[in-house]
């Protein structure tokens, strides 16, 4: 099924949409969104990506301050220099700043165009400073204020950068980049020079491995986190059958005649809940638990992320999906994600059928979750923690592809597919 | 018996009789569809045939026995086989989903699948269409269709048929495949219709016994085996 609308299992979500009425510009909705309080936002990756952000502008205060500071004392100064780097100090000032408030507005340092406009801009200013300036000022005076300028650039690399390797040589280049363009001339300093340079990389060095610490803590926590509230609605779906809630108990209740008529309208959406229930098991027959290692048949993973949900209103098409075997990371992560996506369905989509269709073709497998709710505008903004994390980024990372198509009134639907493991995948075990 | 013509200015209400062992659903069907002429009400197939009364349609309940080992009780799609013999047309009014079933039931003849969990209008509407004689399955077929279309039992689909039967199978708002495929929503629900006819004309002639068994279902319908059922011979 050809989708309208794409979610790409990039970074960045991008979108064509064809026949959307009112579209928002999305600098427009953050400033809508800026000063209000973001519930999805809790998550301890949000809240990492909130710390780093918090840490390079402190850092950046500090630098700017520095340029503003330089810029006084050449104003100060009896030499007569140019004006061209005090000028470009405060340029760079300007745009320093201007970053700040962008990646404050936005609550994470992860843009990639303003981190390459930084490093850009930052590099270009090292040329421009060292090129125009006297070279006896070039180490060790306040006036050379780029190299210093470079300092938070090369350390939060990784913060836009994401792998470490990539901010590692990235402050490799700018240790390098500054290495050649101070050394003519100044082969007295050469040891200041040298060090200086490979400063660089020790804050790339650190940077990275702060930041990829710190991320992998808190997807461990948000990990954590859903397992509990898994285990927690379990917990609660069990205790509620067991309970009064069962079809048998229910069936009692409506036949007494002391009947209280103004319980009828909770009593009436329990009966529904239990019919899908009772359905759902017939539907689903008796499997016994496959507590197994290795490829699990794809309609087992989708029997056991459905079982909590049975009193939604699910309909099964499974038939074509049969044949397809998964491997344990792409079983679990799909698992996770079919719950997330149902739990969402029962929150939001005010939902009357949750379709879940299974197929299997060309050694690929494909999981729809169609429901015929509310349906939303399925732009980046408006996906929340659950469809973020435990969706889109959980597979992505587990190299399943995912895509969300959703038009308001008319339901949502979700398409996760990956390879099928093979034969041979399977003999080998 | 399937047509009454009656002179007079007031639209025919189909006549309608209804086979169901729950007693319930017998008293309440006629005051739950005012727009069928219900001409009479009964717990066994037996005990319509012997008055077998002149109808547009009988609505039968799948189960009419709770007692599983009771094999006196004609139910299922011996009764419907039998009841499309003598001519009656049959619609099913069941909340069974099992493909597998429901394959064996149309298959046995059945022109109707209407669910009991579904809103009364739409009921409604559902038995009238098939009183009339159209097919009307899509809902609950629409599955074993995109089934037997890709094991290639449908040959004569065409792309567009073959398009809206995929987005209707996993669930997609008929606005939402309209506006995929650069058709009206009328266009849309057209196909699907021509898709469901060919199914059950399909079903019709794969000449299934009524008993049986699921691997002779899925042989006769030319499915693979486990399309159906799981290895250990469970229904799906």
């Amino acid at each position: 099924m050809t989708p309208d609308v794409v979610v790409t299992t990039g970074r960045r979500a991008s979108h064509t949409r064809d026949n959307e009425s009112v579209r928002v510009p999305a600098s427009l909705q953050r400033l809508r969104d800026f000063g209000q309080v973001d519930p999805d936002a809790s998550s301890e990756a949000a809240r990492v990506e909130r710390g780093l952000v918090v840490a390079f502008s402190v850092f950046r205060l500090a630098v700017s301050a520095e340029l503003l500071v330089v810029v006084w004392f050449i104003a100060q100064s009896p030499r007569s220099i140019s004006w061209t780097v005090p000028a470009l100090a405060l340029v760079m000032a300007a745009f320093s700043i201007s970053y700040m408030i962008a990646v404050t507005r936005r609550g994470d340092l992860r843009s990639v165009r303003w981190g390459v406009a930084d490093l850009a801009a930052g590099c270009a200013s090292l040329v421009v400073c060292s090129l125009t300036a006297p070279r006896d000022l070039l180490v060790g005076s306040w006036y050379h204020w780029a190299p210093s300028y470079l300092n938070p650039i090369a350390g939060l690399a990784s913060a836009w950068l994401l792998s470490r390797r990539h901010a590692i040589i990235t402050g490799a280049g700018i240790g390098l980049l500054y290495v050649v363009l101070t050394m003519p001339g100044n082969t007295q300093h050469v040891l200041a020079v040298l060090l200086n340079g490979f400063s660089y990389v020790l804050f790339a060095v650190a940077g990275a491995f702060f930041a990829t610490y710190m991320r992998q803590v808190a997807r461990h926590a948000d990990e954590n986190r859903h397992a509990a509230i898994e285990a927690a609605t379990a917990l609660e779906l069990a205790r509620y059958s067991f309970h009064v809630h069962n079809a048998t108990g229910l069936l009692e209740a409506f036949a007494k005649p002391s009947l209280d008529s103004s319980l009828l309208p909770s009593m009436q959406r329990q009966a529904a809940d239990e019919a899908n229930r009772l359905r759902y098991e017939v539907l689903r027959g008796y499997r016994p638990d496959d507590t197994v290692s290795g490829p699990v048949p794809l309609e087992s993973v989708i029997w056991d992320a459905t079982e909590s949900f049975a009193h939604l209103p699910l309909e099964f098409a499974l038939a074509l999906g049969r044949s397809a075997q998964l491997g344990p990371p792409h079983s679990r992560a799909l698992k996770m994600a079919l719950i997330a996506l149902l739990y969402n369905a029962q929150l939001h989509a005010k939902a009357s059928t949750i379709t879940i269709h299974a197929d299997h073709a060309d050694g690929i497998w494909e999981v729809t979750v169609t429901d015929d709710g509310v349906g939303f505008e399925p732009i980046p903004d408006n996906f929340g923690f659950g469809l973020r994390t435990q969706v889109i980024e959980s597979l992505e990372r587990s190299g399943l592809a995912v895509s969300i198509n959703s038009h308001p009134g008319e339901g949502t639907c979700t398409t996760i597919s990956g390879p099928a493991a093979s034969p041979s995948d399977l003999a080998s075990l | 018996m399937h047509h009454d013509q009656r002179a007079g200015s007031e639209p025919v209400r189909p006549r309608v009789a209804v086979i169901d062992d729950g007693a319930l659903t017998r008293h309440q069907f006629q005051p739950a569809f005012p727009e069928l002429d219900v001409v009479g009400t009964f717990a066994t197939v037996d005990a319509f045939l012997s008055e077998a009364p002149g109808v547009d349609l009988v609505v039968l309940d799948l189960m009419l026995s709770t007692n599983a080992q009771d094999g006196s009780v004609l139910q299922g799609p011996a009764a419907i086989r039998l009841l499309t013999r003598r001519g009656y047309r049959v619609c099913l009014y069941t909340d069974e989903r099992r493909p597998l079933v429901l394959a064996h039931c149309l298959a046995a003849g059945a022109t109707g699948l209407t669910r009991k969990s579904d809103d009364l209008p739409l009921t409604n509407n559902a038995f009238i269409r098939a009183a009339r004689g159209e097919a009307v399955v899509a809902r609950s077929i629409v599955g074993l269709a995109e089934l037997l279309s890709r094991r290639g039992q449908l040959p004569e689909l065409t792309p567009r048929q073959t398009q809206v039967l995929a987005g209707r199978a996993r669930g997609e708002d008929w606005k939402s495949i309209a506006r995929r495929l650069g058709i009206t929503t009328a266009t849309a629900t057209d196909h699907l219709e021509k898709v469901v006819n060919k199914t059950v004309l399909y079903l019709h002639a794969a000449g299934l016994d009524p008993d049986a068994s699921p691997a002779d279902i899925e042989h006769a319908l030319g499915l693979t085996p486990g399309d159906l059922m799981d290895p250990a011979g469970r229904h799906y």
